[in-house]
């Protein structure tokens, strides 16, 4: 609608003639949304925080009799911040037309709001993984959140993409995770984490949950007796319908913490007032949030 | 992520003086007012651009697809319709377009046909680009704000009940001529949006209208 709610916009809802109203499922929202699979939900007290890379001096030297040990070196690495920002939307409904109205489905402001800010908030969240190659959008280290050289804090750089894209298999899986059991730490050493999560657009939802995750025995032609060992794993799958710039790509997260965040300075927050010039009710939803990563270990992708 | 949903027409952004809602006007239609976009028999539907004629009706603001010389100056976006007359039932029916081929109220002054109008001088208005060619990244949609470009009525005959004029901005001739009509001053900062698709949300503002003083009359 381009602006306000008239007893013209909602013609056929001025008497009751109707058996049903076709409209968008306004219902558990909230309980739909997608971004809690995928990110860590955190409060924000404050407009911004900061989260700050730190390194520790790495390995110790083996030392001469009566000589003096070697010192290591604490180095401060990059500084992400999050700054909450601002979500909001209202629709403006003439007093005509919620006096006129007979069917609660049609206007319906509070829900369709709070379907609105769900969505929105999914959409937010996905933008990291729509971007997560884009060197438009870097995080704390100056690259993109997905990068084939991420600088370490202490010298040296490592990759956090798959150097051949692959498309989603158990071999696939299999290479990821050995991938990820090889990171490195802050300090450069080899730490090693596991995969948790697959994070897939869509199209991929079949595969990963058939091929790689749904079997104890590997899914492949011929290879029926050969133990699954992603099956083990436990790997959650979540195909994510607003991933939509791709059918390829895919992420695993990891256990690395302070990965994927989703910040909420202030939760949903509905409001209705009046306008009595005009005799306008509104309704209005707001939000303040952020969303980022501060580790790209937290992940592998696949740009495929 | 593709291409982004087209929303139809004309849609209060917000108003460049701090007023919550848009300011309505009544404004109204000529007997046997027949809406066409470029050739096309159409409606009027909530978010068409109008012009003000010396009449004092207001008709469908054609854009860059008229003939040139002949599209006149928007006045204003519709944003509903009174109750329209309904011939065949003999009586005014509320509804939520004005219908393709025109209502005939003749000089039955009380089957008027009204149509609620914003102005769009004061105002900042979304409307969805008509090609993903002229820009494809936010950096070159960047690169438009602060130029003039004209609207297209693109006519969406899907629906062959109810034709719609479904006005775009013609992106592709953006430029700094000083007689479009609107001028782009910024994006829609709706995230969904993918400036590499389709239907790219950009927000303007009037240029050259038909309201006074900027025109001296009407059409």
């Amino acid at each position: 609608m381009a602006g306000t709610v008239f007893t013209g916009t909602i013609a056929h809802g001025l008497k009751k003639t109707l058996d049903s109203v076709i409209t968008d499922d306004n219902d558990g929202v909230e309980a739909k949304c997608l971004m809690p699979k995928w990110c860590t939900e955190v409060d924000m007290p404050d407009n911004w925080m900061d989260d700050l890379e730190v390194a520790g001096g790495g390995l110790i030297g083996e030392k001469t009799e009566g000589a003096q040990m070697g010192t290591l070196t604490i180095k401060e690495g990059y500084l992400y911040r999050y700054i909450a920002r601002t979500f909001a939307g209202k629709y403006i409904v003439t007093e005509e037309a919620i006096e006129d109205e007979k069917y609660s489905e049609i206007i319906d402001a509070a829900m369709r709001l709070k379907r609105s800010f769900w969505k929105t908030v999914d959409v937010d969240s996905t933008l990291m993984l729509v971007r997560a190659t884009n060197t438009s959008y870097v995080y704390g280290d100056g690259q993109a959140l997905a990068a084939s050289a991420h600088p370490l804090a202490q010298g040296g750089t490592f990759s956090n993409t798959l150097a051949t894209p692959l498309s989603p298999s158990r071999s696939a899986a299999i290479i990821a995770e050995t991938n990820v059991m090889q990171y490195p730490s802050q300090d450069g050493i080899v730490e090693g984490y596991e995969i948790k999560c697959i994070v897939c657009p869509v199209p991929q939802w079949a595969v990963w949950n058939s091929m790689v995750t749904g079997n104890e025995k590997a899914a492949e032609p011929g290879q029926f007796n050969q133990p699954n060992v992603i099956y083990k794993k436990n790997w959650d799958v979540v195909p994510n319908k607003y991933w939509q710039n791709t059918t390829t790509n895919w992420i695993g997260i990891t256990d690395a913490e302070n990965g994927f965040k989703f910040m909420w300075r202030r939760k949903p927050r509905s409001r209705t007032w009046i306008d009595n010039d005009q005799e306008l009710m509104k309704y209005g939803i707001s939000g303040r949030w952020t969303r980022g990563n501060s580790n790209p270990r937290s992940l592998i992708f696949s740009n495929a | 992520m593709a291409d982004n949903s087209h929303k139809y027409g004309f849609r209060f952004a917000r108003s460049l003086h701090g007023e919550p809602q848009p300011q309505i006007q009544r404004m109204r239609l000529a007997s046997a007012y027949s809406p066409s976009a470029n050739g096309t028999a159409v409606g009027l539907e909530v978010g068409d651009p109008v012009e003000l004629l010396s009449t004092g009706y207001v008709d469908l603001c054609p854009g860059v697809e008229a003939t040139p010389g002949t599209a006149g100056n928007p006045w204003g976006i519709v944003m509903g319709f009174g109750p329209l007359y309904n011939s065949q039932l003999g009586r005014m029916d509320p509804s939520a377009y004005y219908p393709t081929g025109g209502i005939t109220y003749s000089t039955n002054l009380e089957r008027m046909s009204y149509v609620w109008v914003c102005p769009v001088f004061g105002n900042l208005w979304s409307l969805d680009c008509d090609d993903n060619t002229t820009a494809t990244t936010e950096a070159a949609y960047l690169a438009l704000l602060g130029e003039n470009v004209e609207h297209i009525l693109a006519v969406d005959t899907t629906n062959a009940n109810r034709p719609k004029a479904d006005p775009f901005l013609h992106i592709t001739g953006h430029a700094t001529t000083n007689t479009f009509h609107w001028r782009i001053v910024d994006y829609s900062m709706s995230v969904g949006q993918d400036f590499s698709g389709k239907n790219v949300s950009l927000i303007v503002q009037a240029n050259v209208t038909s309201e006074a003083p900027f025109t001296a009359l009407g059409t």
